[in-house]
């Protein structure tokens, strides 16, 4: 499962102190699995030097099933917008997503 | 509070060599579009009684407009820098016009200049830039800045059906411009098909979609409207300004597709009385092609998702219906960086005075100038023209 943190209807994956609707401090953590749809993505051709040895990659923004926060993940395969992914694993701290489902198979059927 | 429509003018501008200018230093591009602002106004350094500068990254100094009122030896009775990244330079320009017509000052140098190309290595140029991305949920993941805009347009192709050739077209239209003035950076005519087959950056991203990498300075000058009719050159008026700020981190923007740009356009409209139709030309933030098609539709001139038929319909090149970035904006022109959109402005002023050469826009009344800065992140549109009517 992955912690999102909520406060007045609004949910990250980002844990700040402060909700900035109320002002008081954030403790509802709720646990969402650790899947979602594509929302965009780019494969990056050119990559700064530190991130060479990936090149090219694919880094998408993951909107999260079942919560209205979107979470930044690297994927594996190549994917469109609305595709299903997975989290297939952590690496120095950056979520690794792997496509599960393809937006086209999902509109079809 | 009061409106600041009619109540300050631009009465002098000034750029600085641009492109590639490994013989001077940022501090000395700054000085020298100070200067040259000067000279284009008929001022002297003593007739400036504000100093606004933005940061450089080049050669960054921690005191930055203190450090040039010092080195010119002018003794401001304002003096700071900003930092909103692209946008930086069109608030300065409302911050000015505010502080002019509380009565802090009465002439306002703001000078922004950096070495981008030249000062710095290819790689600190870019991480300096990737330091935006959140540390979190941005960085560790390798995006480069073209990578955090190709989110964007990849998001808008998703939603509106937009297509690269319709990014592209804006490059193609730029380029255009740019090889009608003699200052770009690149001035070799490119087609729609060259941006297509050049380099892929970061999909859907060309390398002919990225703004360039350059060295350069600008200037303007801002005085009260009532004083600004004894100067050399015609005075140039802001009619409306606004801002708007929705995010730093392109990962957490509630929405992709749509940009503060609507907020301060909506401002700087209601200020001027004006609306988009009335506009003569645009100078529009182009650090990428698909930034320019959403900045089209928020800033008006178009519908939401109507921005690549807009392209299409050649509106936007010299003799269209709104003619956009005239000089060639970051794509063609030059981009320092933060200076990057002072350019936009100082071309907007010399169209407006009739002086800009072949690429003049006949008959230019009337202007929007638009920055933005981070990933969308601040948004500063400045409407300007020649009569307060
Ligand atoms: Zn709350």
């Amino acid at each position: 499962m992955m912690k999102v943190y909520e406060c007045c209807g609004i949910e990250s994956v980002t844990k700040k102190v402060y909700c900035s609707s109320c002002g008081k401090e954030i403790t509802n953590e709720i646990d969402v699995p650790e899947e979602g749809t594509v929302y965009s993505y780019t494969v990056i051709q050119v990559p700064p030097a530190q991130f060479a040895h990936l090149a090219p990659y694919t880094v998408a923004l993951i909107q999260l099933k079942n919560s209205k926060a979107k979470v930044t993940a690297r994927i594996l395969e190549s994917v469109a917008i609305g595709d299903q992914v997975k989290l297939d694993s952590i690496v120095d701290g950056a979520y690794v997503f792997k496509k599960v489902g393809s937006s086209k198979v999902l509109h079809n059927s | 509070m009061e409106s600041l429509r009619g109540k300050v003018a631009i009465i002098g501008v000034a750029d600085t060599e641009v492109g590639i200018v490994p013989h001077m230093s940022a501090t000395q591009l700054t000085i020298d579009a100070a200067l040259k602002a000067l000279d284009d106004a008929g001022l002297t350094k003593n007739d400036i009684d504000g100093l606004i500068t933005c940061n450089s990254f080049a050669e960054p100094i921690l005191y930055h407009a203190e450090a040039m009122a010092e080195y010119l030896q002018i003794k401001p009775k304002l003096c700071y820098s900003v930092l909103t990244g692209g946008g930086t330079t069109f608030s300065l320009v409302e911050h000015a016009a505010a502080a002019i017509v509380a009565g802090l000052c009465h002439t306002v140098l703001i000078v922004t200049a950096d070495s981008l190309r030249s000062g710095l290595t290819k790689e600190k140029a870019m991480t300096s830039q990737a330091s935006t991305g959140h540390p979190q949920f941005e960085s560790i993941y390798g995006p480069t800045v073209p990578a955090l805009y190709a989110l964007i347009a990849r998001a808008h192709m998703e939603k509106y059906g937009t297509t690269s050739e319709q990014f592209a077209k804006i490059a193609v239209a730029c380029r255009k411009h740019a090889s009608l003035n003699p200052a770009a950076q690149m001035r070799e005519l490119i087609s729609v098909e060259d941006v297509i087959n050049s380099r892929m950056i970061a999909d859907p991203l060309h390398l002919l979609d990225c703004s360039l990498i350059s060295d350069g300075g600008a200037a303007v000058i801002v005085t009260s409207a009532e004083r600004a009719k004894a100067f050399k050159q015609d005075p140039i008026y802001l009619l409306g300004v606004g801002e708007g700020h929705h995010h730093e981190h392109i990962s957490q923007a509630l929405d992709f597709t749509t940009s503060g740009a609507t907020d301060s356009s909506k401002l700087a409209y209601e200020m001027a009385g004006l609306g988009p139709k009335d506009m003569d030309f645009a100078q529009i933030y182009d650090c990428f092609t698909p930034t320019v098609l959403v900045e089209l539709e928020d800033l008006g001139f178009c519908e939401k998702g109507e921005g690549g038929a807009f392209v299409d319909s050649g509106a936007i090149e010299l003799g269209g219906a709104l003619p956009i970035n005239t000089h060639g904006g970051l794509l063609s022109h030059c981009h320092p960086g933060h200076p990057g959109s002072m350019f936009a402005l100082t071309e907007a002023v010399k169209q407006l005075r009739d002086q800009a050469g072949e690429r003049q826009v006949k008959n230019a009344q009337t202007a929007l100038v638009h920055g933005q800065g981070g990933i969308m992140s601040s948004h500063t549109t400045l409407i300007i023209g020649r009569e307060v009517s």
